[in-house]
């Protein structure tokens, strides 16, 4: 055999032996990137609706990076922000069908009140999170504790499940 | 060297140690199991969080480090716990759950630097953080909770430890919440937790810069602990014990009633009544809960019925209703989770006779006697069920003694030996049962009233006043003004004359004091309690009584029919929404309240406000009041707020568990508003909203309008709109009403 045609071969075998090691290193590490496009549901003009906005999540953790997709807010200029400035997710965790979100307080002390405004930050949360699969219910805790109420008005004692009324 | 150098590098020298002394004490130290650690970690202050070298944590945490610089990631390995994070982000991923940091990891000189407390965490260490000296300490922890669990019945919880390390329980306010610490433990890493359900929820949290261990325990209902034993040790666990529940109540074929809980049992106080026929056992801290129940055939009871009768403290009812001419009596038992009741043999009665000033008879069977006193001529009753008397037991023993004239034998019916003593006035007694042989019971009356206690109780609505007497007393309540004073007379014949503590003045009551004077050649004992302001009294207690008991209502007179209990949104340190001209919406709100209440008032409606000032009521609080005065109707009043100043308009909520007059009240009162206030009709809508969620009545939130829209927040300003607002809403609630007529 032709030394030279030998060395390509070689050469070939062991670059796609180290492509390939690479590739399977990396995916292992679960960061090389999943990208996802999810739905992300913000508020309508008038207050009376959630709608979606499709947008590709690149991220360790779909959860959490659509909730902070829904922080940054909407890019449609028709659609309206639903979480206040400041949020930050603190926790986020699954608990059987339930995803757990714990906010620093922000979310309360940020926000605008209403029993709509309340509504609209709710179900922009929950409605998302619940898109994904296996996942039914998203419970709220602020700063660690569990509450009551974000700003006086929704029960978020108890976990909440989607609202498809509000996101047609 | 000239004096102006020297000065000149003396202050440099100054200034350079100044400078290195707050760097030193801005640095703090680290130990680790005792072992200072500073040098070797390199800490590093960042965005105010600690962070040191990732190459030397690893090494000190014999974990193994990874860095993928192409990703600008850090993965650290320690047996089966991965943790990776980014330059640049506070979250960082361990296996499948995320967590913020303090801070995000840094490159400082070619080395990554990573949040400190955050790492040692998740790897497992507690951190005691010492201001004073600037340290932190970090431990291994000295024991694992292993699994949060039911104990038998769910009558306790269980929490299963390696071995047990120092704890306490921290009771809140709050009746549903409970806090157990224990002091450097930690969840083992496959803690389960079997607890957590619908109606409870379990968590766990570090207390910030102590190695404490913080368990937190939510339940749906009143956690139903006894404050006193509530945790303890057992088999290398901690048990958090609630109180027992009732499990069944069975008949069983040799002749009893078994009364079967999951946990030891008190001694019930028993009492009969008559028409019907029932004996009521009221058992101290025992719960209600699915029991079975299972009465077959037998000639003795018709039915069983349970209640929780009360709370805090617990008791737990069981109404028996008798057959004709049955009774039943308490058995010991060995047993300590279980009553057993068995029907009573015929007792026999003998040995009647008055000594040391007391009715003394014996019984051949332990006898329950009904006693009560009747008036004209006064005397003293004691009717023996299922009893029969002696052959040659007297008819009647003469005694002519101060109190007590005669004493009296007969036969009532065919089951009740009755006991008369002729008194020359009406007195309390108290019955006593002592066991003196196997068959010999001697029982012992002893005449005389007297004062038990007198007690305040300030609840919401009222205060309430409770004198308590040994036995029935004829008394009086009178109502005096300038100042405002209730007065209770009790006749003083009926009441030794002796002195008794008064309790501390409480809610409306300011003073007390007691005296007593002859009115009409009558002795009369009299109670006077001062009052810093009247509405109106009620007294509850018949006459006589026993218990004096008489309500001091603290707020405007309340009827519990056709009461409409209104909420004011927010109020106190919780603004609502506010608008850009920073009108407050818990001011609108409660000036929309007053409005409404004052034209329901005026329309003959009785009405209730959560909140009459700017304060602060929880929402509980809110559902709580409504449910407790029983309601016919809760109206919340709110308005609203979005983001875009666009969102306008008026909408009405009610709750999704409810409908029907709810759903009825919300569409009356939303169409009135529409035509009232030409704003935006955005409908009537269902929302687990928490007020209107959890009260029993039929219940509406109203979102009048939008104090986010420029053109609703001028209407919301102005006085008419207030004014036509609540006269919209009132004249809703008339139309709802009018529904219920005839
Ligand atoms: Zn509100």
């Amino acid at each position: 055999m032709n030394k030279k045609i030998f060395k390509l071969i070689i050469t070939v075998v062991i670059a796609v032996l180290i492509i390939g090691a690479a590739y399977i290193f990396l995916s292992d590490t679960n960061l090389f990137v999943k990208e996802k496009k999810v739905n992300l549901y913000f508020g309508t003009d008038d207050a009376m609706n959630l709608k979606l906005e499709k947008r590709d999540i690149r991220g360790r953790n779909l959860y959490l990076e659509a909730v902070m997709e829904l922080i940054k807010g909407p890019t449609d200029p028709n659609l309206t922000k639903t979480i206040p400035d400041g949020t930050e997710v603190l926790n986020i965790s699954k608990d059987g069908d339930i995803i757990v979100v714990d906010f620093n307080d922000k979310i309360v002390k940020n926000h605008w009140g209403g029993s709509t405004g309340e509504r609209i930050t709710v179900y922009s949360i929950v409605n998302t999170l619940g898109q994904f699969e296996k996942i039914n219910k998203v419970k709220f805790l602020i700063e660690g504790e569990e509450v009551n109420t974000l700003v006086g008005h929704m029960d978020l004692s108890t976990p909440l499940e989607p609202n498809p009324e509000l996101s047609q | 060297m000239s004096n102006k150098k020297f000065i000149i590098i003396l202050l440099f020298l100054i200034i350079l140690i100044a400078t290195q002394t707050t760097l030193a004490t801005n640095i703090p130290d680290i130990y680790i199991n005792g072992q200072n650690i500073t040098e070797k970690l390199d800490p590093i202050r960042s965005n105010g969080a600690v962070l040191v070298r990732s190459l030397a944590l690893a090494d000190s945490l014999e974990a193994e480090l990874k860095w993928l610089g192409d990703i600008n990631t850090l993965n650290i390995t320690k047996e089966d716990k991965t943790v990776k994070m980014m330059v640049e982000s506070p979250y960082i991923q361990i296996n499948s759950t995320t967590i913020r940091t303090e801070s995000p990891m840094v490159i400082k000189d070619n080395n990554t630097y990573i949040p400190f407390t955050g790492i040692m965490n998740v790897f497992g260490f507690l951190i005691e953080y010492d201001k004073i000296s600037n340290s932190y300490y970090l431990f291994k922890p000295q024991s694992f909770l292993k699994e949060v669990t039911w104990g038998p019945n769910r009558q306790s919880l269980v929490l299963k430890m390696d071995n047990i390390a120092p704890y306490r329980l921290k009771l809140t306010d709050d009746p549903k919440k409970l806090i157990v610490e224990i002091e450097k433990a930690a969840l083992e890493a496959d803690f389960k937790d079997n607890v957590s359900d619908k109606n409870y929820y379990f968590t766990n949290k570090r207390i910030e810069n102590q190695a404490t261990l913080q368990l937190v325990i939510t339940s749906k209902y009143p956690l139903p602990i006894n404050s006193d034993e509530v945790i303890s040790e057992e088999n290398g666990n901690l048990l958090i014990r609630f109180m027992p529940q009732i499990t069944s109540i069975n008949w069983q074929k040799e002749g009893s009633l078994e009364i079967q809980a999951n946990g030891s049992v008190n001694k019930p106080e028993v009492s009969f009544l008559e028409e019907p026929r029932r004996m009521v056992l009221d058992i101290p801290d025992l719960l209600l809960s699915e029991f079975e129940k299972n009465l077959d055939e037998n000639e003795w009871i018709k039915d069983v019925r349970v209640s929780q009768f009360q709370f805090e403290p617990t008791i737990l009812r069981i109404v028996l209703d008798l057959e004709e001419e049955k009774y039943l009596n308490i058995v010991q038992q060995q047993d300590s989770k279980k009553i057993v009741l068995k029907p009573v043999q015929r007792a026999r009665i003998f040995d009647l006779k008055y000594e040391d000033h007391q009715i003394v008879f014996k019984t051949d069977a332990p006898v329950e006697p009904d006693l009560f006193t009747l008036e004209d001529p006064a005397r003293l009753v004691i009717n023996l069920f299922n009893t029969y008397r002696e052959d040659n037991m007297q008819d009647e023993v003469d005694i002519k003694e101060n109190l007590v004239e005669r004493i009296r034998v007969g036969r009532f019916d065919s089951q009740v030996v009755r006991i008369v003593a002729d008194l020359s006035e009406i007195t309390a007694y108290e019955w006593e049962q002592e066991q003196f042989s196997k068959d010999v019971y001697v029982h012992s009356i002893k005449m005389a009233n007297k004062f038990d206690d007198i007690e305040l109780l300030d609840q919401n609505l009222y205060t309430n006043i409770n004198i308590n007497v040994s036995g029935k007393v004829d008394y009086e309540v009178k109502k005096f003004s300038f100042p405002h004073r209730v007065v209770v007379d009790i006749n003083g014949k009926e009441i030794t004359p002796e002195e008794i503590d008064l309790p501390e003045p409480m809610g409306i009551v300011k003073e007390m004091r007691m005296s007593r004077f002859e009115l009409d050649d009558e002795e009369v004992t009299r109670i006077v309690f001062e009052l810093s302001e009247y509405f109106n009294h009620n007294v509850i207690s018949d006459n006589p009584d026993s218990k004096i008991n008489i309500a001091l209502a603290k707020s405007e007179i309340l009827s519990e029919n056709n009461l409409i209990v209104i909420d004011a949104g927010h109020g106190g340190f919780d603004p609502g929404a506010v608008s850009k001209h920073d009108v407050q919406e818990k001011v609108v709100n409660l000036q929309i309240v007053q409005k409404l209440a004052n034209i329901l008032r005026s329309q003959g409606f009785k009405v209730l406000l959560t909140r009459e000032d700017d304060s602060f009521v929880s929402l509980n609080k809110r559902v709580e009041i409504a449910n407790e005065k029983g309601a016919r109707i809760f109206i919340s009043i709110h308005n609203n707020s979005s983001t875009k100043n666009t969102s306008e308009g008026t909408e009405t909520f009610i709750a999704p568990n409810k409908s029907g007059d709810s759903l009825l009240l919300a569409q009356k009162i939303q169409k009135e508003l529409i035509r009232e206030l030409c704003l935006v009709d955005r409908g009537v809508k269902k929302e687990h909203l928490y007020v209107i969620k959890y009260t029993k009545m039929p219940a509406v939130l109203i979102e009048v309008a939008f104090l986010s829209n420029p053109t609703e927040e001028k209407l919301l300003k102005n006085k008419e709109f207030i004014t036509n607002s609540a006269i919209a809403i009132s004249r809703g609630i008339v139309d709802y009403f009018d529904k219920f007529k005839d």
